[in-house]
C-alpha cells in the first residue's frame, strides 16, 4: 500500500494517492484516497482543479460521480458539433470564434481550458445584468450551499451534508427544468 | 445619405484633458450579446435582422437613451464606411459585414454602439484625455439601460458569453492611446513594450500591429476580462499608465536636457517637410506629425499649433477622408499622396495663421 512511505490510490493501486473522495450513498458516507489520474477519470472538474479550495474538490466530485459516467465521458472529449447551432468544433478552432452562446456548454471542456489559458480563471466576478440579477440570486444559493456542503463533509456533519446535498439537487433540477415559452 | 464629416469625429479632436501631453484618448467598450439567438457570425438574416430590431426597440423605449443617430451600414456607400472606419467610429471587422449592421452615435460620437458586429453589440465610449473611468463610466450607464430591456446572453459562472473568448466575462476592454516618442527616441519602447505584455497588457500601435508603431502611438488595453470586477481591471490598467506616463516624462525631459539640438531640429526638420512636400505618404505623415506633437508639448509653436489640429490631421490624412474631401471615391497611390502633401501645406498654413 505504501510507495516510498506515501500512501497508494484506492482505485489504480499504482500511483501516489493525493486527492481525499468522499462519497455519500443514502446514509452511507465512504471516504477514498485516490490519485490525480483516476480523480480526472471519474471527474472532469479535477482536470483544472489545482487552484480550487481542497473542500471543494471533494463536493464535485461526489456531485459529479452522481451524475454517471456516461455523460462525464461524453463530457471529456470536445463534441462534433455544437448541440445548440451546429457550429463544428474544428470552426472554433480555426476561427477562434463560437457560433452560439450556447456553445459554451457544448465545448465546455476546451473552452475551460482556453479561458484558463486566456485568463488566468474561469469565474466571473463582474457586473451582473440587472434583469437577470433574481435568476443570478437563485444561483448563488446554490454556490453558497455547496459551499456549505463543503464544509459540513469537512467537519465531517454527514447528515447535515446529506441533507444539503438534497436541497442542491432539487434547486438544479428545478433549474434545468426550461421556463414555458410563451 | 451624407455624413458629416468632421463634426462627428470631434470627441477625442478635443485633444484636452488630464495628461493630454502623453494621453491622446480614453476608450472603454463592452462586448454584449442577446440570449438565446447565435452570435453575428452564425446568426442567419433574419436573426440578425431581428437582434438589430430589439436593440432598436430597447434605444427608443429607455429614456435615457434617445438622441442616438442611427447610421445603418447597407445604406451607405464604401467610401463612406471607409470614411467612418478611419475616425475609429466602426471597426474594420463592421465595415467589412455592411447586412444588418448599424452604428448608433451619440453625443458627438463619443458614444458609439455597433449592431452585429462579431458580437451583437458593441458599445464604446471615448473621452479626449486620461479619463478611462469616467469612459467606463458613461458605457457602464448605457449598458445598465438596456439590459433592462434585453436579456443578455450570461452565465453566472462565465458571466457574459462572447462569440470570442477573449472577452468572456465582463467583455470590457479599457484602454488608453498614448503618445510616447520620448520612449521611441531613446530607445527603450520595446523593452518596455515586452515588460507590458508580459503583464497581461496588450499593446497595439495606432497604425498597424507589432512594437513599431508609426506616429509613435501605443495603445494598452487589458487582456484579461475574466475572473476580474470591471473595477480591478481599470484600477490594473491605470496602474500601468500611470508608469508609462511616468517614464515618458522622465525621457522626454533627459532628451531635451542631453540632446535639446537634436529634438529640435527634428521637430523643424518634421515641420519644414510638412509644410513643403510635394509627395507624402500617410505613414512619413504620421511620423513627422508626432515630432509636431513634441514640439508642441515643449512650447515650440507658442499655442499656434495645438493638440486638436493635430488629431484632426491624423484622421483627415487617411486616404478615405482625402479622397472624399476632392469627391473621389478612390485614388491610387500617387495622386493620393500628392493630395496628402496639398492637404497638408494648407492646413499648416491655416492653423498657422489663423492662431
Amino acid at each position: 500500500m505504501a510507495l516510498h512511505g506515501h500512501r497508494l490510490c484506492d482505485i489504480c493501486n499504482k500511483a501516489r494517492a493525493t486527492i481525499k473522495y468522499t462519497r455519500i450513498d443514502g446514509d452511507q458516507v465512504r471516504e477514498m484516497l485516490i490519485c490525480q489520474a483516476c480523480a480526472s477519470e471519474h471527474s472532469p472538474l479535477h482536470r483544472h482543479s489545482e487552484a480550487e479550495v481542497g473542500g471543494l474538490q471533494k463536493l464535485f466530485s461526489t456531485l459529479l460521480k452522481e451524475k454517471g459516467a456516461s455523460e462525464l465521458a461524453a463530457k471529456v472529449e470536445p463534441t462534433e458539433c455544437c448541440s445548440v447551432c451546429g457550429t463544428p468544433f474544428e470552426t472554433y478552432r480555426k476561427t477562434f470564434l463560437l457560433g452560439c452562446p450556447g456553445c459554451y456548454e457544448s465545448f465546455a471542456d476546451a473552452l475551460t481550458i482556453d479561458l484558463r489559458k486566456i485568463h488566468g480563471a474561469i469565474t466571473h466576478r463582474g457586473k451582473v445584468p440587472e434583469g437577470q440579477a433574481e435568476e443570478i440570486e437563485q444561483r448563488e444559493t446554490i454556490v453558497g450551499m455547496k459551499r456549505q456542503l463543503a464544509e459540513a463533509v469537512e467537519r465531517e456533519d454527514f447528515e447535515a451534508a446529506a441533507h444539503l446535498r438534497d436541497r442542491i439537487r432539487d434547486m438544479e433540477r428545478e433549474e434545468e427544468t426550461p421556463p414555458e415559452t410563451p | 445619405m451624407t455624413i458629416p464629416l468632421l463634426d462627428l469625429s470631434d470627441r477625442w479632436f478635443a485633444g484636452e484633458g488630464p495628461e493630454a501631453r502623453t494621453v491622446v484618448s480614453s476608450r472603454c467598450r463592452l462586448a454584449r450579446n442577446l440570449a438565446g439567438v447565435p452570435f453575428s457570425r452564425t446568426a442567419q438574416p433574419v436573426q440578425q435582422e431581428a437582434v438589430a430590431r430589439r436593440i432598436a426597440d430597447a434605444l427608443s423605449v429607455e429614456a435615457g437613451l434617445k438622441g442616438f443617430q442611427r447610421i445603418e451600414l447597407s445604406e451607405i456607400s464604401t467610401a463612406e464606411r471607409a470614411i467612418l472606419r478611419e475616425a475609429h467610429l466602426i471597426s474594420p471587422e463592421l465595415e467589412r459585414h455592411a447586412d444588418h449592421c448599424a452604428v448608433y452615435l451619440a453625443d458627438n460620437a463619443r458614444i458609439s454602439i455597433m449592431v452585429n458586429e462579431e458580437d451583437h453589440l458593441r458599445m464604446q465610449a471615448i473621452e479626449t484625455g486620461y479619463r478611462v473611468r469616467e469612459a467606463h463610466r458613461a458605457i457602464d450607464e448605457i449598458d445598465s439601460r438596456l439590459s433592462r430591456h434585453l436579456t443578455y446572453a450570461f452565465s453566472p459562472q462565465l458571466g457574459h458569453l462572447t462569440a470570442c473568448p477573449t472577452n468572456t466575462g465582463t467583455g470590457l476592454r479599457a484602454s488608453a492611446m498614448l503618445h510616447l516618442p520620448g520612449l521611441v527616441l531613446a530607445g527603450r519602447i520595446d523593452r518596455i513594450v515586452k515588460d507590458i505584455a508580459n503583464n497581461g497588457y496588450a499593446v497595439r500601435g495606432f497604425y498597424g500591429e507589432g512594437t513599431h508603431s508609426a506616429g509613435d502611438l501605443y495603445q494598452i488595453s487589458n487582456e484579461v476580462t475574466l475572473g476580474k470586477s470591471e473595477e480591478e481591471i481599470i484600477s490594473g490598467l491605470l496602474g500601468v499608465v500611470d508608469q508609462l506616463i511616468e517614464h515618458e516624462h522622465a525621457s522626454r525631459d533627459e532628451l531635451f536636457a542631453k540632446r535639446r539640438p537634436f529634438i529640435e531640429d527634428s521637430i523643424w526638420r518634421s515641420y519644414a517637410t510638412l509644410s513643403q512636400a510635394r509627395l507624402i505618404n500617410s505613414s512619413e505623415a504620421i511620423s513627422l506629425l508626432s515630432r509636431l506633437r513634441l514640439g508642441i508639448d515643449g512650447g515650440h509653436f507658442n499655442e499656434r499649433l495645438t493638440h486638436h489640429d493635430l488629431n484632426r490631421l491624423l484622421i483627415e490624412i487617411q486616404p478615405a477622408h482625402l479622397a472624399s474631401r476632392r469627391g473621389l471615391t478612390d485614388a491610387d497611390d500617387e495622386s493620393r499622396d500628392a493630395m496628402r502633401a496639398e492637404f497638408l501645406r494648407q492646413r499648416l498654413a491655416d492653423i498657422v495663421s489663423s492662431n
